[in-house]
């Protein structure tokens, strides 16, 4: 048994600038590790290689419904999602059976098939969004990142997301650690769910042929969802699908200018990119780990007993990078095959809008590397400023050269 | 005597693309082989539950892999 003494300080700046130090020290040393949470000091436990990552998400007694599981201490400290806020509802903190009344609702839009028929407006954001990044004195790539999403998303519900810089923002306070945060933290929530709110009531008034109006006729034709959980429905398509794409489109790109020969072999061999899209998906997806898990039972996992009631953080950052699961594991390699990952997470709560995401990170990388090869950071990668948040990893800034364009 | 079947399931493997949705929703229909893709445990449905539960993992199936067809 390793001495707690030598373990990593998680949550610090120094791991939010590299987590990858401390997560090989825990998979190797301490891989189901307790610690104690920044708020509080509460009991918590990060899971780190990938067999149990992988085996924790998909066993459903790591339930993501804090409301019905945690223990008080986690209450206390405020780490059930978004509680006492009007969006602490949103399906990805539900059991079965309300988890799966809901997916069902939305699943639908969200298919490969569907998705598809999106290819051609995320092209157009794609290349607008690439020449805005063109036309600033000084590129900052997290802009471009940030914009496909918005865009993308805002094209499935209807709405141009004007404040979609502002969601970005609440998303990154709504998880943070610090203990004196905690209001903010409950804020931000708040300010997503009444941005949720005044979408709903746009559309209310001027119904069309979009998501969200497909939701609000879920609510007020059939009565399947209630009015909190139509609001929660919109909350999580803000929170799901705006920062976690602008997370590995920055990640990404991040990587291949550290990896200039994949940005060659992608351009001279685009049949690569699905693939390469994994690859990126693998080497650094957005969630640093899944929500958090709380023990609906007392539970055992490879060894270690984890009490009923206990917060549990599953990190897929750490899995992604587990050398028993995959060979040179830091390296990007876009040729890799075969590739099963957790960077869309697993089990019941996986990925929603994995297709969608798929269709930004492939199109969006292919066309920024195609038109921008030379691409370079212009700040030390040390500088690299990274969202201070437990659960999601993204850069918040990359200045770059765009370098000569092909 | 055997019940009659209500319907019958199996998974497009072509499509599957592993996600575990199925097996954590419905561990008495499907399981990950070793590949890690979907596998059906029952391939006859004969009990209304089972069609019940093959029916919500139909809808929230990330990749439209499951194929449940009801028997008349």
């Amino acid at each position: 048994m390793a001495a707690p003494v030598l373990s990593p300080q998680l949550f610090t700046a120094e791991f939010f600038r590299n987590p990858y130090p401390a997560l090989e020290w825990l998979r190797e040393n301490s891989p189901v590790h307790e610690f104690a949470f920044p708020v509080d000091d509460v009991p918590t436990w990060i899971i780190t290689r990938f067999a149990d990552v992988h085996a924790a998400l998909g066993d459903n007694r790591f339930s993501t419904s804090g409301a019905k599981w945690a223990n008080d201490r986690a209450r206390g400290a405020g780490m059930v999602f978004a509680s006492g806020t009007v969006v602490e509802k949103i399906v990805t903190v539900l059991d079965p059976p309300d988890h799966t009344r809901i997916r069902k609702l939305a699943m639908g839009a969200f298919t490969p098939r569907r998705i598809e028929q999106w290819r051609a407006t995320v092209e157009r954001i794609v290349n607008d969004a690439i020449d805005q990044l063109a036309a600033q004195d000084e590129p900052d790539l997290m802009t471009f990142a940030s914009a496909v999403p918005a865009g993308a998303l805002g094209s499935l519900l209807g709405f141009q997301l004007d404040r979609f810089n502002d969601m970005l923002h609440a998303i990154d306070r709504a998880f943070t650690t610090a203990p004196e945060l905690q209001d903010d933290r409950t804020r931000a929530f708040e300010e997503i769910g009444e941005y949720g709110r005044e979408l709903i009531e746009a559309r209310r008034k001027d119904p069309a042929d979009d998501l969200t109006s497909l939701f609000i006729q879920a609510r007020d034709g059939e009565d399947r969802l209630s009015e909190e959980e139509l609001l929660s429905m919109l909350a999580v398509m803000i929170m799901a699908g705006l920062d976690t794409t602008r997370g590995v489109l920055g990640s990404a790109s991040l990587g291949l200018m550290e990896h200039p020969d994949q940005i060659a072999l992608l351009n001279e061999r685009p049949e690569l990119l699905p693939g390469a899209v994994e690859e990126f998906l693998r080497y650094e997806g957005a969630l640093a780990t899944g929500l958090l898990r709380f023990a609906a039972e007392d539970l055992e996992v490879s060894g270690v007993a984890i009490p009923k009631g206990s917060p549990v953080l599953l990190s897929l950052l750490s899995a992604n990078r587990d050398p028993a699961q995959f060979t040179d594991p830091d390296r990007i390699d876009i040729t890799r095959t075969g590739v099963r990952h957790v960077g869309l997470g697993h089990g019941l709560h996986n990925c929603l809008g994995a297709a969608l995401a798929r269709m930004e990170v492939g199109t969006g990388i292919s066309t920024l590397f195609r038109r921008f090869p030379n691409m370079r950071l212009t700040v030390p990668r040390d500088e690299v400023e990274w969202a201070p948040t437990w659960l999601i990893r993204s850069p918040l800034r990359l200045p770059v050269d765009l370098g000569a364009p092909a | 005597m055997t019940a009659k079947p209500r319907a019958t399931l199996s998974v497009d493997q072509e499509t599957c693309r592993g996600t575990g949705l199925c097996q954590a929703l419905a561990p008495r229909l499907f399981r990950l082989d070793p590949y890690g893709e979907a596998e059906v445990l029952r391939a006859e449905l004969t009990e209304e539950e089972d069609v019940t539960q093959a029916d919500a993992v139909m809808s929230t199936c990330p990749t439209e892999s499951v194929i449940l067809k009801l028997l008349a």
